[in-house]
């Protein structure tokens, strides 16, 4: 070959490279306005795994399913309280006995009315063995009898033991976690084929499309009975590569990405987009095994660390003042939670004499996404004279050890989504008897603690319960002292500066979707 | 021919087993399963109870070997058993998703590293020690050497976000429909003349298709460029030059000369395509066997992960044993016989 033919062949193989290039260009704009003017697109992370609503125990499954159908009672974004939704009222009539009563008039998507039917038909699935439903037993729903229907707008529910005032009832009952099924659609399909029938809800959005995977999308409903939603319809595109959904934000091709990582916070607000930020419901921990043969097992070391973390500083340094400073076991929104309530300040000086003295090497435990926080944490210790390092463990082995209670400190989490303490919470961190099923964690246990929180679950009188309460709190945080709260990281969305009345719920769970608008 | 092939499909057998064996008590020694990871810490009242039943329900509190014999009977049946995450949908359905997508995006991208690759090589043997020759070489140190993580980040920032000439990620516009033939969506697109979904389609595998292919590329440019100077300096180019045969016919001799064993490379390569697409297809969020995967891991899905990893396996021994096959077919010099291998 010549050095003629030779640049001839490179010069024709740039230019069928551009007009390629050029070719595949073309269009794009057009093709980025995929999804319609109206219809709102949000990239997360996440795929919902089943259109079953009581087939998984996913909290992002339950957002979209939330979407088309509605519950019984639910928390109003941004906080924690339950409300009611379908269920305008619950009465107790005797220790074991409670009524629901229902809101009259309400649609499902193909037209039928919402009935104390469908809702009774909705629990006695859920909890029917043979559904095999991971969802049965939450809450203190395994202590549920039965429910019966009473007239066509009102529900009875039976339980085996008593569950205190319909206040603290309906967690155990956990409204906010069963979204109510049609009754004709769903006794006529199988598991399987319920698992991809489009719901049929009585939510602001129906069903249009799931392709797994990819995208999930549902259009308005007009009959709704808070009033019909203001946008045509949502798109939930699943992108797990969160730099992934930032450049499809930058690049304008969806609306709204979730959830956002400090990271990326700096970015998105330098280039012009919207954040809704609100406290999280995943309290960040230290875990102290407080067995014999830990260096934790002492409670004067156990104090001498609630005073040693620079919480605020964490907070504001690594997270770029995205969170909240914990300062008692509850979580800021969470039930027991004393407001006010903070009895150890960082105090260094106060905590060296103790921590100097704990020499033998420890590791704190963590996950890859927590690991910089617990970097930290661990520098803070070895400014005390500690000899801490730090390893990170995958999700599922974090998980074990976390429940095996192998560690001295575990740089953990809890989540709160239901804002329960006295139930499920406390029984699945402090209460004895979460030992005997192989949740060690701290390996804490004060049976006389367990003892006043029994008495809390049935005590009707609101004042009386309160105040035992805030005893159990106090004798946690700072005299048993198991953890060393940190913080709360805050949930964080970041969406085009024309997507207004989105209000990020601290649950995680419901948005009120039906009510943002996209001003374009 | 058959004997050999017989022999290899026995071979694949063996291997497929082993298999099995490993992907099944690796996932089992690893740490955490799926029932904990899915239940968390949980909103139950006990909710080590609430594990414990549905851990029955799912018979993960069968011994091991139990749930072995189970798992390959399943597979022997055609059948690898439902998710335990995704609301227990059959894994063979979301292979069937997922497969097609994969295969699509790694023939575009053996596309794209064929054109990149042959051209460079040519070019490289031709000028031999220039400027171009070192160019192309460096070039294909390039292309082996760039994380694919990296490089896929990068072109979408460039091509994407700053000068927004394709797609970011996906497999389609969020408004186009296509009717399912084959479950590959270009393919499919244009095989029901959705015009419109097919360019949506092929814009959106670009990105990820290039990221994958320049990986690739740079061993084919290495391997041709070799197999060419070999072909350049024998006795039969210098004849056809002294005949005064045009440069284009020669280069097309050294071609044929030379592609066999490029062939090779590339059916080997089919493997190195598959293990790309696991992280390519989760940076780029195309919901193909790698993607898949990567989920499976995360969430502790046992069958998910072993149904893609028994599949992968299989498919690259397939595609290494329809190289040789392709070699002997090319290159009469080689005879495929049973028991000794290829090239015996």
């Amino acid at each position: 070959m010549t050095r003629k033919s030779a640049m001839t062949a490179s010069g024709g193989l740039k230019l069928s490279v551009a007009a390629l290039a050029l070719a595949l260009s073309a269009g794009s704009v057009a093709a980025q306005a995929g999804g319609g003017s109206n219809v709102l697109r949000i990239a997360w992370p996440w795929d919902p795994s089943t259109m079953d609503a009581q087939m998984h125990r996913q909290r992002y499954t339950q957002i979209v399913s939330h979407a088309m159908r509605d519950k019984l009672m639910y928390q109003e974004p941004p906080g924690l309280a339950l409300v009611p939704l379908l269920a305008t009222s619950v009465t107790q009539i005797d220790e074991t006995s409670y009524d629901v009563h229902l809101r009259e008039g309400v649609l499902f998507h193909n037209g039928d009315e919402m009935t104390a039917e469908d809702v009774a038909f909705t629990f006695e699935r859920l909890w029917d063995p043979a559904t095999e439903s991971p969802r049965a037993r939450m809450g203190n729903m395994g202590n549920i009898d039965r429910v019966e229907v009473i007239d066509r707008y009102t529900v009875r529910w039976h339980t085996k033991i008593p569950f205190g005032p319909p206040a603290s009832a309906i967690l155990g009952f956990h409204f906010s976690g069963q979204e109510i099924l049609h009754k004709a659609t769903y006794e006529n399909l199988t598991i399987e084929q319920a698992r991809t029938h489009p719901p049929v809800g009585v939510g602001a959005f129906r069903y249009v499309e799931w392709l797994p995977e990819q995208r999930m999308v549902v259009e308005a409903f007009e009959d709704y009975w808070q009033g019909p939603p203001t946008i045509d319809g949502v798109i939930w595109r699943t992108i797990p590569e969160e730099a992934t959904r930032v450049a499809e934000l930058l690049a304008g091709s969806v609306d709204m990405i979730h959830p956002v990582t400090p990271d990326f916070v700096d970015q998105l607000r330098g280039a012009g987009m919207k954040l809704e930020i609100v406290a999280g419901t995943n309290m960040r921990m230290l875990m102290m095994n407080v067995r014999e043969g830990s260096p934790f097992h002492d409670p004067e070391v156990r104090r001498a660390m609630n005073m040693a973390i620079d919480k605020q500083g964490i907070v504001d340094f690594l997270y770029a003042g995205l969170g909240v400073v914990a300062t008692q076991v509850p979580g800021d929104g969470q039930e027991g939670h004393i407001e006010g309530y903070s009895p150890f300040s960082f105090d260094p000086e106060a905590a060296r004499p103790v921590l100097s003295q704990v020499t033998q090497p420890i590791e704190i435990f963590t996950q890859g996404v927590w690991q910089l926080p617990a970097e930290v944490i661990a520098e803070q210790l070895r400014g005390y004279g500690m000899n801490v390092t730090t390893v990170v463990l995958d999700d599922a082995t974090f998980n074990q050890v976390n429940e095996s209670g192998n560690f001295d400190l575990l740089w953990a989490g809890a989540g709160y989504g239901s804002g329960d303490f006295t139930g499920a919470y406390y029984n699945n961190h402090f209460e004895c008897v979460r030992l005997e099923t192989d949740r060690v964690r701290t390996g804490f246990c004060n049976e006389e603690l367990d003892g006043k929180m029994a008495a809390i679950r049935t005590e009707a009188d609101a004042e009386t319960r309160q105040a035992l309460l805030d005893e159990v709190i106090q004798e946690l945080t700072e005299v048993h002292m198991p953890w060393v709260p940190v913080f709360n990281a805050a949930e964080v969305w970041a969406m085009q500066p024309y997507v207004n009345g989105f209000r990020g719920s601290s649950a995680g769970q419901y948005f009120n979707l039906h009510r943002v608008s996209l001003d374009r | 021919m058959a004997n050999y092939i017989l022999h290899r499909i026995l071979q694949t057998l063996i291997v497929v087993l082993g298999v099995t064996v490993i992907i099944f008590f690796v996932l089992r020694v690893m740490p955490g399963d799926p029932v904990r990871l899915m239940f968390g810490e949980g909103d139950d009242m006990d909710i080590g109870q609430s594990r414990i039943i549905y851990e029955q329900q799912l018979g993960l509190d069968q011994p091991l070997y139990m749930q072995y014999f189970k798992f390959l009977g399943e597979i022997l049946r055609g059948d690898f058993g439902n998710s335990i995450v995704r609301g227990g949908e059959p894994v063979i359905d979301m292979i069937a998703r997922a497969l097609p997508l994969t295969i699509e995006l790694s023939l575009y991208a053996l596309f794209i590293a064929l054109v990149i690759a042959i051209p460079v090589a040519i070019l490289s043997a031709l000028k031999q020690n220039t400027i171009w020759d070192r160019g192309g070489t460096a070039f294909a140190l390039i292309g082996v050497s760039l994380p694919s993580f990296w490089q896929g980040i990068m072109l979408i920032m460039f091509l994407a976000v700053w000068v927004p000439i394709f797609p970011v990620s996906g497999v389609m516009d969020s408004h186009l429909r296509i009717d399912r033939i084959t479950g590959m969506p270009f393919t499919d697109a244009m095989l029901t003349g959705n015009w419109e979904a097919a360019w949506s389609v092929l814009r959106h595998m670009t990105l990820p298709a290039l990221t994958l292919g320049t990986g690739i590329c740079g061993q084919f440019v290495r391997v041709l460029r070799s197999s060419l100077l070999e072909v350049k300096h024998q006795d039969f180019i210098d004849a056809f030059r002294a005949r005064g045969l045009k440069e284009p016919t020669i280069v097309g001799h050294m071609l044929h000369n030379a592609l066999p064993t490029t062939a090779v490379i590339v059916g080997l390569r089919i493997g190195a395509l598959l293990s790309g697409t696991i992280v390519i297809e989760t940076v780029f969020a195309y919901p193909g066997m790698g993607f898949l995967l990567i989920q499976g891991i995360n969430a502790r899905d046992f069958p998910v992960v072993q149904g893609v990893v028994v599949l992968l396996t299989v498919l690259v021994i397939a595609s290494n044993l329809i190289a040789d096959i392709v070699h002997g077919m090319l290159d009469p010099r080689v005879k495929l016989s049973g028991g000794r291998g290829s090239g015996s």
